[in-house]
């Protein structure tokens, strides 16, 4: 081992031998102990570490109410923000995507699609409903204009 | 110790709640919520140097666990390790968008009946003074002497926990320490 890598190990790791990597210890520490400058570059690094760890181990009061109204917040936002996506979900969607755009397909390429007597006043989408009434025809009329057989979150939309 | 929810079994140990939580069960995501909230508390505090910002990280990082619990893989790493990452990314993301420096609030509490309140005043002045040292290192260093030195993590954990490499670490930690000794010197001389 290079005197350069102890320099190196010391630097990263600290003062303390049992804190350096497993399979460069023993030959750093041989190198170490038998060069004066190292040793008093280790008890230097040892201070430091010390002053390290108290800051690192430094307890952080929680108790499991903090825990608790942590969970029930990120629950809240995650619902907020949209639904886990799981793989069942995923499917879903995309075959809500896929049926929504075959539905609207089909509607617009119906041959008796055609327009009824004030084709003018109706809008474009509405004409190509065909014989569609009532419910039905709003619903899809929406569908197609709105878009509004899903409501997409902004992640969604990426996707699409 | 096996739990029955909705005629499921399901283990109290962080991987068995995490398939709980892969299958949308909210009681198995408080429970691991539990297990997993005071360590993130406290690497989070230590990196952002403030308990609310670190209590809206780790937030922000159990959102992102219930949200994604479908990419965890059990075969590739533990619960803790990989929140832990979660952790420290949003804690990252969250240190960039704060300004560069802040002054440290004082996170240590003690307990009420600490026998020596005059002890006491020293230690909070000490960690007073090495908290001050560490708000000027960047993030990333942050974590690093973080994890090290309070999570007793290797090289390899932490490099993950980075999304980096164990070398790239070594760096992170040695200019940390060169900086913070700089900085730390009258108190380092203390404690020799």
């Amino acid at each position: 081992m290079e005197r350069g890598r102890v320099i190196e190990i010391i630097e990263a790791y600290g003062g303390s031998p049992a804190a350096w990597p497993e399979d460069e210890r023993a030959a750093a520490e041989r190198l170490a102990m038998s060069d004066s400058a190292l040793i008093a570059m280790m008890n230097d690094a040892r201070s430091v570490d010390r002053l390290l760890r108290d800051w690192a181990c430094e307890l952080v009061p929680v108790t499991d109410a903090d825990a608790d109204a942590a969970a029930e917040r990120a629950l809240g936002e995650a619902y907020r923000s949209g639904a886990p996506r799981r793989w069942w979900m995923r499917a879903a969607f995309g075959g809500a995507i896929a049926a929504s755009l075959a539905i609207g397909a089909v509607l617009l390429s119906r041959p008796d699609a055609v327009p009824g007597p004030a084709p003018v006043a109706q809008p474009k989408v509405q004409v190509a409903l065909g014989d569609l009434s009532g419910e039905d025809a709003q619903a899809a009329h929406d569908m197609l204009v709105w878009g509004n057989v899903f409501t997409p979150t902004p992640e969604e939309e990426m996707v699409l | 110790m096996l739990q029955v929810n909705r005629g499921v079994e399901r283990s109290d140990e962080p991987g068995g709640l995490m398939v709980a939580v892969q299958n949308g069960d909210e009681d198995a995501f408080r429970l691991l919520t539990r297990r997993l909230y005071g360590p993130a508390i406290g690497i989070a505090t230590k990196v952002l140097g403030d308990r609310s910002e670190a209590e809206d990280a780790v937030q922000a990082a159990l959102v992102k666990l219930w949200r994604q619990a479908a990419s965890f893989d059990a075969g590739k790493a533990k619960v803790e390790t990989w929140f832990r990452r979660i952790v420290v990314n949003a804690c990252i993301d969250r240190k960039r968008s704060l300004k560069p420096v802040q002054p440290l609030e004082l996170v240590a509490e003690r307990a009420s009946d600490d026998p020596d309140p005059e002890a006491l005043a020293g230690q909070s002045a000490r960690s007073r003074r090495i908290a001050e040292a560490m708000a000027h290192l960047p993030a990333r260093q942050r974590t690093a002497i973080a994890l090290f030195y309070g999570e007793g993590a290797t090289m390899n954990e932490i490099a993950e926990a980075l999304e980096t490499t164990p070398k790239a670490v070594e760096g992170l930690l040695a200019r940390a320490r060169v900086e913070l000794a700089e900085r730390l010197r009258p108190l380092a001389e203390e404690v020799m």
